[in-house]
């Protein structure tokens, strides 16, 4: 396969990603074990609300590794995702903790998918 | 990078900034307060910042960029 054809697979694999999942972390390691400061930190902001999420390790799958960068032109990991949209990495997640709107965001966006699952 | 190099960077695109940055090599905390981020959502601001150092981070000479954005307050 070549570059463009794997990039092309690996983003609309993304997206499927981001679709299918109300919350997910795009994180190095996993929540249990994390690789890397930025990506603990984001995960355990995640685990403190109680609500549930998804998890890719990126350092699990090269393509995703390499080509989550340009899904949604965002330069770094973790990237966390919230009902579609890109919310942000580790430092927004942390300011959103803070401030009790991340449980609220994550709560709503499980509470709107499983409506439409049923 | 230096902590200087960042701050010239930042301030030669938000000239009215005022950084602080913390941090060495290629893990660096940046505080920026500027006029600039009045109305942005925190993910546009954290796009004006990451877009400065679109490069940098890309390359891997930056791998890691904590921000933290501000907007002077009037008071």
């Amino acid at each position: 396969m070549d570059t463009q054809q794997l990039e092309k697979e690996t983003l609309e694999k993304i997206d499927q990603i981001v679709k299918n999942n109300p919350v997910v972390i795009f994180m190095k390691g996993t929540p249990q074990m994390p690789s890397c400061g930025f990506s603990a930190r984001a995960a355990q902001a995640l685990i403190d609300t109680g609500e549930n999420f998804g998890f890719v390790n990126v350092l699990a799958d090269p393509a995703v590794f390499e080509f989550l960068p340009k899904y949604q032109d965002w330069p770094t990991f973790p990237q966390i995702y919230i009902d579609g949209e890109l919310v942000g990495g580790c430092d927004i997640t942390l300011e959103l903790a803070e401030s009790g709107e991340l449980k609220k965001m994550m709560a709503e966006a499980n509470a709107k998918h499983a409506q439409q699952d049923a | 990078m230096t902590p200087e190099q960042v701050e010239e960077k930042i301030r030669a695109v938000l000239p009215d900034a005022r950084v602080q940055v913390s941090g060495e090599e290629c893990n660096f905390t940046v505080e920026v307060e500027s006029a600039a981020f009045a109305g942005k959502s925190p993910l546009q601001r954290h796009r004006m910042v990451n877009d400065i150092f679109r490069n940098e981070l890309t390359s891997g000479a930056l791998h890691a960029l904590s921000i933290k954005t501000r907007v002077p307050s009037d008071g």
